[in-house]
């Protein structure tokens, strides 16, 4: 991540915002494909074997149809499944900026699995033809390729749900303390469900609505694949809000706030949609609602990824406050150039606002509020001592409380000490005006702004 | 800013931090602050110090108290003071917890018309007082010692409102060596010995390291001639054993009150000596001529014992000799202390090795005599109102019911105490004391040094400072202005004495020096007829009543951590007990536990008996406090008597005694440095490396900056104890009582282990803590990681990981884990107060063991790290070295060469105990010169 | 008939994932909540808008292992002359009156038994931010505990920062 660091200035809260909005949409384009991936071959592989076992024509037709739709092209494979991965690292490293050690040093870690993954399955899916003379192979490639694929997205989940608690970073000493939490389990678990459920819906989906080659030709096929698909889709569907009540029960506090809960309760109203129009489905002659459905259990693969990322960003609120301190401090030193101009133009109009913003608080020219008059305490100061005197206050009478450090810059410093020294003897007529609208403040003033002068607090 | 007033904020802010502060009170919800924070820029969780005096016993050394949020919670020796220099006994540890005993008298109490004392207002209390002082009958008032402002404000109530003032009551009274320091050298005082001048000490029954004197100055005196360099010769003369004999380098056991033949042969031994002074040779030519072989068959000593003593005597360049304690307690005591006087007289040791000029002062204390006479005018009801003064005759008199019913036989009875004791019971008003720790005052522990006493917390009852209420008397009799104060009373004298502005000066540094009395020398013509030649000594079994090194005369048996530290003799705790020597066990054929009856004339009481090696045929040892028969006491010195003629019986029933010595011998496993044959071939090659290489599983401890060590010279060591009060009371170890104590659960972190040889010829005392190993054995055999080893040498236990397995202590070779079978975390009030917030409370369920005062590690590492700097020698010590009185254990860090461990470490006697078992331990031993003993002393 | 069943079946089960959901929501606003205070003293306008620094207030937290909290001498320092006519600042106006220490309830608490040892004197002398801990003190008109102030919370920071981890350095 220093590489990153040194390439990046410190974001601004807008920065961060807009970070955690991409990770979102990678997250939104990236996890249902795989899902489908994952899920469609697992199924085709399923469908081959009992097929192998019992040959049954519609099973095979249906393993091929899932692997042409789902695996057919390299390009599918490469935007969907891999480039979107390779934007993670720098989403988060932006976002983790000046972190030591995070669990972002593992997300990079499954891309290889995952690229050896893909083409595993490419030769799977290409050895289908084949399948009858080297059966074996295929499922051996298919197993393979499925186990490697798991294997890599249970890392990449993990590492990315670890984020969200920056308290047990310390421990992330190797992989396996990584791996072995419950709440990555729970995580893990309500993907492979959810990618299930998917291919469930993506069946009905792509084979009705999306396929070049629509199914409804042979209408027992077409009622099977009906039933198969939705069966499937209900059945995960079912499993889901378990493994997401799981995951939110076993998060850690620093996550929460109402919003996420809320993500996470419409979450599972959305798998209830789903699921009734997956009983629709089931019931009805032909297909209903596909494209509703697979709409909303993409919806389902969105919300989790808000979850995500907005615990994400709950948890380390503390870091984002500091990225933001940071840019804050850059943008001052930005704009100081400008400051000097304007004080240059009109120090003393800065100085005066200053006074009355802040000084006034406490101090009168010719009266004794909280601070001692400075008519009477100024004398004894040139600009420099006063100027060093506002920068760092010390108790200096015993009749006063010891003033607070005002925390202003060295501008307004420099400008409000001049202001003082010049007008204090002239009896501060322009503060009289200001003690005048001060002295009575509205109650409740404390919630006023500090933008219009005078106000007192 | 007045200072009570800034205590009273203090005591507002103590509950503040108690509640506020991350102290003891997690649970609470509240989080109080200061209403106006506290002068003097006390923070909040941060100590502060508070210069006072100890007043546990007469010695009264100097003590500072450490008050944290507000209350004291460690009183530790005033460094650097005249008498004590830092160190404090076991008793003064203790005495904090007298501040905080529940046991404390709340408010004043008056008799109801059914005889029972019940709670009043001062008001009442003292309006009653004062007519019964009024009655017009003569009233009286006896006091305990007293000394400086308390003893001159006595005088003056005695004068303005007309009570006879009674010679004070001491049980240890010094009659006898006063009334001989008198004839031979005009001064009516008890010197103060320097053993650290002499070359020779004798010490004749006096236990000079545990009540005589001041017991805490000769041991601090002593160490300076202990360990390595410039060793003298201690030679100690009892007819029992006590810890003192043991110390010593030769512990001769004469028979019971033949002491005095001894020292007359002594005596002729000298007179042929040249410059004596007139009178004193005068004297000597009175002493009835003792023979050689007479000598031997009286006290029972040998003839090289005798011969050696003699020969010492006679060498010797300044010896010192004094003899006391038990040995003057009886008939032929007086004799014995003339005969030592006159052999001091005759060597010279005035103004040498016995310091008069700087002295305890007792001429206020009178003897048996006066409390006899006291006794006759109460019966023939003479006297009106009797006052008894922070004193309690009833418990430790040997007529002590007699003068309780004597009480009775006064019209009214005034009692002012702390505590209800005997004789408080038997009193119609009850006058609550401040402890010192709450009151204004001073102390004069010698002539010339006066202690000041300021409060180191608002008072916790509604009770009043000693001063305050004889004052607050005289107020009521008219005889005082109203409101005069006696803080006020002691700023006048203090700056009347001391001269002007010496009150803030005292209060900063803790003790002024003012002009020292006269010392005496002149050798009084009073003529003496020596009766010890005609006097019976008794025969048969006898009974020997000793000072408690833990209880002096039986007053600070009331503090249950006095129960708690075990007796450094015989291990007992909560029990009273009988020692017995090996020999008459046998004899009787009782052992261990079994109870015995002691009957003297009149009277009866049956013991448990704990075997003592060492003790005589036929001598039976109770401690002072431990009971209290009606022995009497000797016409001629007037002290109650300590050595009697009884007759023991076997009752044949058993009773198990609370003791934490697993066994009183080492059974051959060479646990006392230099006694193992591995350490010590012939020659001791020392340097603490075992003989056999150092085999290792574990990996070789790396220590980055500092090794934390401990080394304990018990050459210097004189088990006292202090160290274990000490620990005790910084590191808030739980008291667990008797049933706990008799099922071995004791909680002490560290212990003195006594191992006794075979024959009883010697002891060896060893302060044991946990030994911090390199390769502690308890480390590995933890199943949480509890207990580790820290890369500063020390042995970590983390109390919130403790799962309490109790592997570790089982593992531990030195047995030095503690478990909390209970919960001992809430103590009652004001218990509570007293403990330490820079340790936390152990849970039940938790092991725990000796840290090195890990706390003041990390208070040092603070400041350390504040200055920008490691930690330096000196910057830290643990509770038990701070309160050594002869300062015997040092702590620091061994990887500094400088470092006062480093070396004790690489001293040629150093010693690590089992380290053939491969632990490699971080506490070095200094093995003892008397030891190996046989006449190798010196180094 | 079979099919309203069915229904009712699958809305129920989901509808009862719903509800533990919120539940848990319910158990985790409670277990956060703030405490209130018995005077409405907000650290949005004292630190946040009047930009006092910490210390000004916490003055000991520089100084001992005890942050400190102000003395009510010190609050009524600045309010006997400013805001006296606010009703919370009278209910602190009455408490020095009455010479009663203010009886602030505590919001930071280490749930476990009391084996811990902490400094702030140590941690801001090591530049240690006090709203790392004590989240944005700033923006917080009523203060609540933010940070678990579990192990795991001290260890993470002590090792980022390479602080010292030695047991014995927190536990005693």
């Amino acid at each position: 991540m220093d590489f990153l660091s040194q390439h990046i200035i410190a974001p601004s809260g807008q920065h961060l915002k807009l970070l955690e909005f991409l990770a979102i949409v990678v997250y939104t384009i990236h996890l249902p494909y795989v899902g489908l991936v994952i899920g469609s071959t697992a199924v085709a592989m399923w469908l081959t074997f009992s097929d192998h076992e019992i040959p049954n024509p519609r099973f095979a037709r249906l393993a091929e149809d899932l692997l042409r739709t789902f695996l057919g092209s390299r390009f599918q494979m490469l935007v969907l499944g891999v480039l979107p991965l390779l934007a993670l690292p720098f989403l988060y490293g932006i976002w983790f900026d000046g972190v030591p050690y995070a669990p972002i040093t593992y997300i990079m870690l499954p891309v290889p699995g995952i690229l050896i993954g893909y083409v595993l399955l490419w030769l799977y899916r290409s050895s289908f033809v084949g399948r009858k003379n080297s059966f074996n192979r295929h499922m051996g490639l298919g197993t393979l390729a499925l186990m490697v694929m798991m294997g890599s997205y249970f890392v990449l989940l993990s590492s990315v749900v670890r984020l969200q608690d920056p308290e047990k970073w310390y421990r992330l000493k190797n992989l396996v303390i990584l791996l072995l939490n419950w709440n990555v389990i729970y995580k893990f678990l309500f993907f492979v469900h959810a990618a299930f459920a998917i291919t469930g819906v993506g069946i009905l989906f792509f084979l009705f609505r999306w396929s070049d080659r629509p199914t409804t030709g042979d209408p027992d096929y077409a009622a099977f694949v009906r039933k198969f698909g939705a069966g499937l889709a209900l059945a995960f569907t079912f499993a889901l809000p378990v493994f997401n009540l799981l995951y939110v029960f076993t998060s850690p506090d620093v996550v929460f706030d109402s919003t996420v809960y809320l993500i996470a309760v419409a979450n599972v109203f959305v798998c209830m949609l789903v699921a009734f129009m997956m009983l629709a489905t089931l019931r009805s002659p032909g297909p209903r609602f596909t494209s509703l459905a697979f709409v909303s259990i993409l919806g389902v693969f969105i919300l989790s990824s808000v979850f995500d990322v907005r615990a994400m960003a709950n948890a380390n609120r503390e870091h984002a406050t500091l990225l933001e301190q940071a840019a804050e401090k850059e943008r001052l030193e930005r704009e100081a150039g400008i400051d000097q101009a304007i004080a240059a133009a009109s120090g003393a109009n800065l100085g005066e606002e200053t006074f009355n913003k802040v000084c006034m608080q406490c101090h009168r020219f010719n009266e004794k509020l909280v601070g001692p008059p400075l008519a009477q305490r100024l004398p004894s100061y040139n600009l420099e001592s006063l100027k060093a005197f506002i920068a760092n206050p010390t108790k200096k009478s015993p009749d006063y409380p010891p003033m607070p450090n005002p925390g202003l810059s060295a501008v307004q410093i420099d400008a409000v000490s001049k202001y003082v020294l010049e007008n204090y003897k002239t009896g501060g007529a322009p503060a009289a005006g200001g003690a005048a609208t001060g002295t009575a403040p509205a109650p409740g003033a404390a919630d006023t702004t500090q933008t219009q002068p005078g106000v007192q607090h | 800013m007045d200072r009570r007033e800034f205590l009273g904020l203090l005591g507002l802010a103590s509950g503040a931090s108690l509640l506020a502060g991350c102290d003891l009170t997690r649970k609470t919800e509240k989080l109080i602050p200061y209403l106006v924070p506290p002068e003097d820029g006390v923070l909040p969780g941060e100590a502060t110090f508070v210069a006072t005096s100890c007043t546990e016993c007469p010695a009264q050394c100097g003590m500072t108290a450490r008050i944290r949020d507000g209350r004291p919670v460690k009183v530790d020796g005033l460094p650097k003071h005249p008498i004590n220099d830092g160190a404090l006994c076991v008793r003064g540890q203790s005495s904090l917890s007298r501040l905080y005993s529940v046991d404390r008298i709340r408010q004043p109490m008056v008799k109801d018309a059914g005889g029972n004392l019940v709670p009043a207002t001062w008001a009442d209390a003292l309006k009653r007082s004062a007519d019964a002082l009024r009655a017009g009958r003569e009233n009286v008032l006896l006091s305990g010692r007293t000394t400086g402002s308390l003893s001159a404000l006595m005088s003056d109530f005695a004068t303005r409102t007309g009570v006879r003032r009674e010679p004070e009551f001491e049980l240890f009274s010094y009659a006898a060596v006063r009334a001989a320091n008198r004839a031979i050298f005009g001064a009516d005082v008890v010197p103060l010995l320097h053993p650290d001048r002499a070359d020779v000490v004798i010490t004749v029954g006096a236990d000079v390291v545990e009540t005589f004197g001041n017991p805490v100055q000769f041991s601090t005196l002593l160490s300076k001639r202990r360990g390595s360099h410039g060793r003298n010769t201690w030679f100690h003369v009892e007819p029992h054993a006590s810890m003192t004999g043991f110390q010593a380098d030769h512990r001769f056991v004469v028979r019971p009150g033949s002491e005095a033949y001894l020292l007359a042969y002594l005596l002729q031994g000298l007179s042929g000596k040249v410059g004596l002074p007139g009178g004193v040779a005068a004297q000597i030519a009175s002493v009835p001529a003792v023979s050689a072989q007479q000598a031997e068959e009286k006290t029972g000593l040998t003839t090289s014992q005798i011969d050696e003593l003699r020969h010492a005597l006679l060498v010797a360049e300044s010896p010192l000799l004094v003899a006391g304690s038990v040995s003057t307690a009886q008939e032929s005591g007086l004799d014995t202390a003339r005969l030592a006087a006159l052999i001091q007289s005759a060597c010279g040791m005035h103004g040498k090795t016995l310091d008069f000029a700087q002295a305890q002062d007792y001429s206020r204390v009178g003897t048996m005599a006066d409390v006899e006479r006291l006794m006759g005018q109460l019966d023939a009801g003479t006297v009106g109102a009797l006052i008894l003064f922070d004193t309690d005759p009833v418990a430790q008199l040997p007529m002590g019911d007699k003068f309780g019913a004597s009480i009775d036989k006064a019209a009214f009875a005034i009692g002012v105490s702390d505590m209800l004791t005997p004789t408080m019971e038997r009193c119609d008003v009850v006058l609550p004391l401040s402890h010192t720790l709450e009151s204004w005052g001073d102390a004069e522990p010698a002539s010339g040094v006066v202690n000041a006493i300021q409060p180191a917390i608002a008072p916790l009852f509604d009770t009043r400072s000693n001063g305050d209420v004889l004052l607050s008397l005289m107020i009521e009799l008219g005889a005082a202005a109203a409101g005069t104060t006696y803080q006020q009373y002691v700023y006048d004298r203090w700056t009347r004495d001391l001269g002007a502005g010496a009150g803030a000066a005292m209060l900063k540094q803790g003790w002024g020096t003012g002009p020292a009395k006269a010392a005496g020398g002149s050798a009084g013509a009073a003529g003496h007829t020596f009766t010890f030649a005609q006097s019976t000594a008794p025969s048969g079994q006898v009974l020997v009543i000793a000072p408690s090194v833990r209880w002096y005369d039986g007053r600070s048996a009331v503090l249950p951590l006095l129960q708690e530290v075990p007796d450094p003799l015989s291990a007992v705790t909560w029990d009273s007990w009988v020692s017995v020597g090996m020999e008459t066990c046998k004899a009787m054929g009782i052992e261990e536990s079994s109870v015995v009856e002691l009957r003297g004339e009149g009277w009866s009481v049956p013991l448990t008996v704990r075997p003592q090696p060492g003790l005589a045929k036929d001598v039976f040892v109770v401690q002072r406090g431990a009971a209290n028969p009606a022995v009497g006491w000797a016409r001629s010195g007037g002290e109650a008597n300590a050595v009697v003629a009884i007759t023991a019986a076997a009752t044949g029933r058993k009773e198990r005694l609370s003791e934490v010595s697993g066994s009183l011998y080492q059974e051959g496993r060479g646990i006392v440095p230099g006694t193992h044959p591995e350490h010590f071939n012939g020659d001791h090659s020392g340097h603490g490396e075992p003989k056999h290489e150092e085999v290792s599983f574990y990996p070789l401890p790396k220590y980055p900056n500092y090794r934390w060590a401990m080394a304990v010279d018990l050459d210097k060591c004189i088990g006292c104890n202090a160290c274990v009060a000490a620990c005790y009371v910084e590191n808030n170890i739980p008291m667990v009582g008797r049933e706990q104590h008799l099922r071995g659960r004791e909680m002490a972190w560290i212990r003195l282990e006594q191992y006794y040889e075979k024959d009883g010829s010697a002891g060896h005392f060893v302060p044991t803590m946990c030994q911090h190993c390199d390769f502690a054995p308890c480390e590995p055999v933890c199943p949480v990681y509890a207990t580790y080893h820290n890369d500063e040498g020390l042995n970590a236990q983390v109390y919130n990981r403790c799962v309490g397995t109790r592997y570790c202590g089982n593992n531990c070779p030195y047995k030095q884990r503690r478990f909390n079978y209970f919960s001992y975390e809430h103590r009652p009030y004001p218990m509570n107060l007293m403990t330490n917030p820079d340790v936390s409370m152990r849970g039940k369920g938790m092991m725990e063991k000796c840290t090195m005062c890990v706390q003041r590690i990390r208070k040092a590492r603070d400041v350390a790290k504040d200055e920008k700097r490691t930690i330096r020698e000196g910057d830290l010590t643990t509770a038990c070295a701070q309160a050594c009185p002869g300062k015997a254990i040092v702590f620091g860090n061994l990887l500094d060469e400088n470092s006062e461990v480093h070396k004790w470490a690489h001293d040629s006697r150093s010693n690590r105990i089992l380290e053939e078992l491969g632990t490699s331990p971080g506490v070095y031993y200094l093995s003892d010169n008397h030891v190996k003993g046989n006449g190798s002393h010196g180094a | 008939m079979i099919k309203r069943i069915v229904d009712s079946a699958v809305f129920g089960y989901f509808a009862l994932m719903m509800v533990l959901i919120l539940l848990l929501g319910f158990r985790w606003h409670t277990h956060r909540k703030a405490p209130v205070q018995p005077i409405a003293f907000s650290h949005a306008t004292h630190a946040g808008k009047l930009n006092l620094q910490c210390l000004f207030c916490h003055d000991t937290a520089d100084k001992s292992y005890y942050a400190g909290v102000p003395s009510v001498q010190k609050c009524m320092s600045c309010h006997q002359a400013v805001k006296t006519e606010m009703p919370e600042i009278q209910k602190l106006t009455k408490y020095w009156n009455d010479k009663e220490p203010v009886p602030w309830e505590r919001v930071h608490r280490i749930r476990i038994r009391n084996h811990v040892y902490f400094s702030h004197k140590r941690h801001i002398a090591a530049g240690a931010d006090c709203e790392h801990c004590h989240g944005a003190l700033r923006a917080m008109t009523q203060v609540r505990q933010v940070k678990s102030m579990k192990m795991g919370f001290c260890v993470s920071c002590h090792e980022a920062n390479h602080a010292p981890t030695d047991c014995l350095i927190c536990h005693m």
